[in-house]
């Protein structure tokens, strides 16, 4: 499997903090309107997901600093990231990611499960869907 | 045999504690912590049948004490790990 | 109480049985398969400790146990070593 034309920033930030590919166009949609807050509920309309996942989704990316929390009459996020660095990662993934989705996706895939943590999962009694 | 048995018990459980204790320190998952108490102390538990060779293990207060406190401790990073859910 | 004990610990050994074979079908982790194979194990060593001091006084399924907490433990470590990266 080549990664060619993906920088190395950009795979690692991929097999570090995206665990899905659902999680990736929520990041990517908040991306692209970084000026706007978001619920939940308009994320899956917008994403025509389940509002469910999308709960989870934004939730973990928040707790990655990839996105801020703010209540109000509902919980809101927006694209913040917390470190420059990461910034100019996901610019990049989001400028290239149109010309290199099936590579995006093939590494989003591919990566080695940690199996340790795999045997703590099972201990969730609900279902944790991670191939969204 | 049985207290060959009883000390191949006691090491497997001090072994599988060791390989827990060690993923705690990998993954920070308290999980882990608790599940290498658990099995040092159903090693604990094996081992103390072993030196008491007269007692009636079943009844005996203290023997089975252990053995419920290493399952309540299962039982406890099972509610501890579906509580704390992002 | 006794009793009791015994009951919970076969319960919980039970739902670890479960919920990590149910895990390895999902992610086919072997790591997960050889563990829930060890709880399996413990479970029926929790079974045959209840049946052998309160259905069966009778009998006694002491080194039976032992040799299902054995083999389950052989069977953990197994995966422990060599499944665990």
């Amino acid at each position: 499997m080549t990664t060619q034309g993906l920088s190395e920033e950009i795979k690692k930030f991929i097999i570090e903090q995206i665990n899905s590919l659902e999680q990736l166009e929520i990041l990517l949609l908040l991306h692209s309107h970084p000026e706007r807050e978001w619920t939940a509920q308009e994320v899956s309309q917008e994403l025509r997901l389940s509002q469910t996942s999308v709960v989870d989704r934004l939730a973990d990316l928040q707790s990655r600093g990839l996105l801020t929390a703010r209540e109000d009459s509902a919980l809101l996020y927006q694209y913040q990231p917390q470190k420059p660095e990461l910034r100019a990662t996901v610019d990049s993934l989001a400028r290239l990611y149109p010309d290199y989705r099936v590579t995006v996706i093939n590494l989003i895939f591919s990566k080695p499960l940690d199996k340790i943590q795999t045997f703590a999962d099972a201990f969730k009694l609900r279902k944790d869907k991670d191939n969204g | 045999m049985s207290e060959f048995l009883l000390g191949a018990t006691t090491m497997g459980f001090w072994v599988a504690g060791l390989f827990f204790l060690r993923f705690w320190f990998q993954t920070r998952d308290r999980l882990f912590a608790i599940f290498a108490l658990a099995f040092w102390m159903m090693g604990v538990n094996r081992f103390v049948f072993l030196m008491l060779i007269q007692v009636d293990e079943a009844n005996s207060m203290p023997l089975y004490v252990v053995r419920l406190l290493a399952f309540s401790l299962i039982l406890a990073a099972i509610l501890d790990k579906n509580r704390s859910k992002t | 109480m006794a009793e009791a004990v015994y009951i919970l610990s076969t319960l919980v050994s039970l739902a670890c049985t479960v919920l990590l074979l149910r895990g390895y079908l999902r992610s086919r982790v072997r790591l997960l398969l050889w563990s829930g194979l060890c709880f399996l194990g413990l479970t029926l060593s929790n079974i045959l400790l209840f049946t052998d001091l309160v259905i069966l006084p009778q009998l006694d399924l002491s080194l039976w146990r032992s040799l299902a907490t054995l083999i389950a433990l052989i069977v953990l470590i197994h995966g422990l070593i060599w499944d665990a990266d």
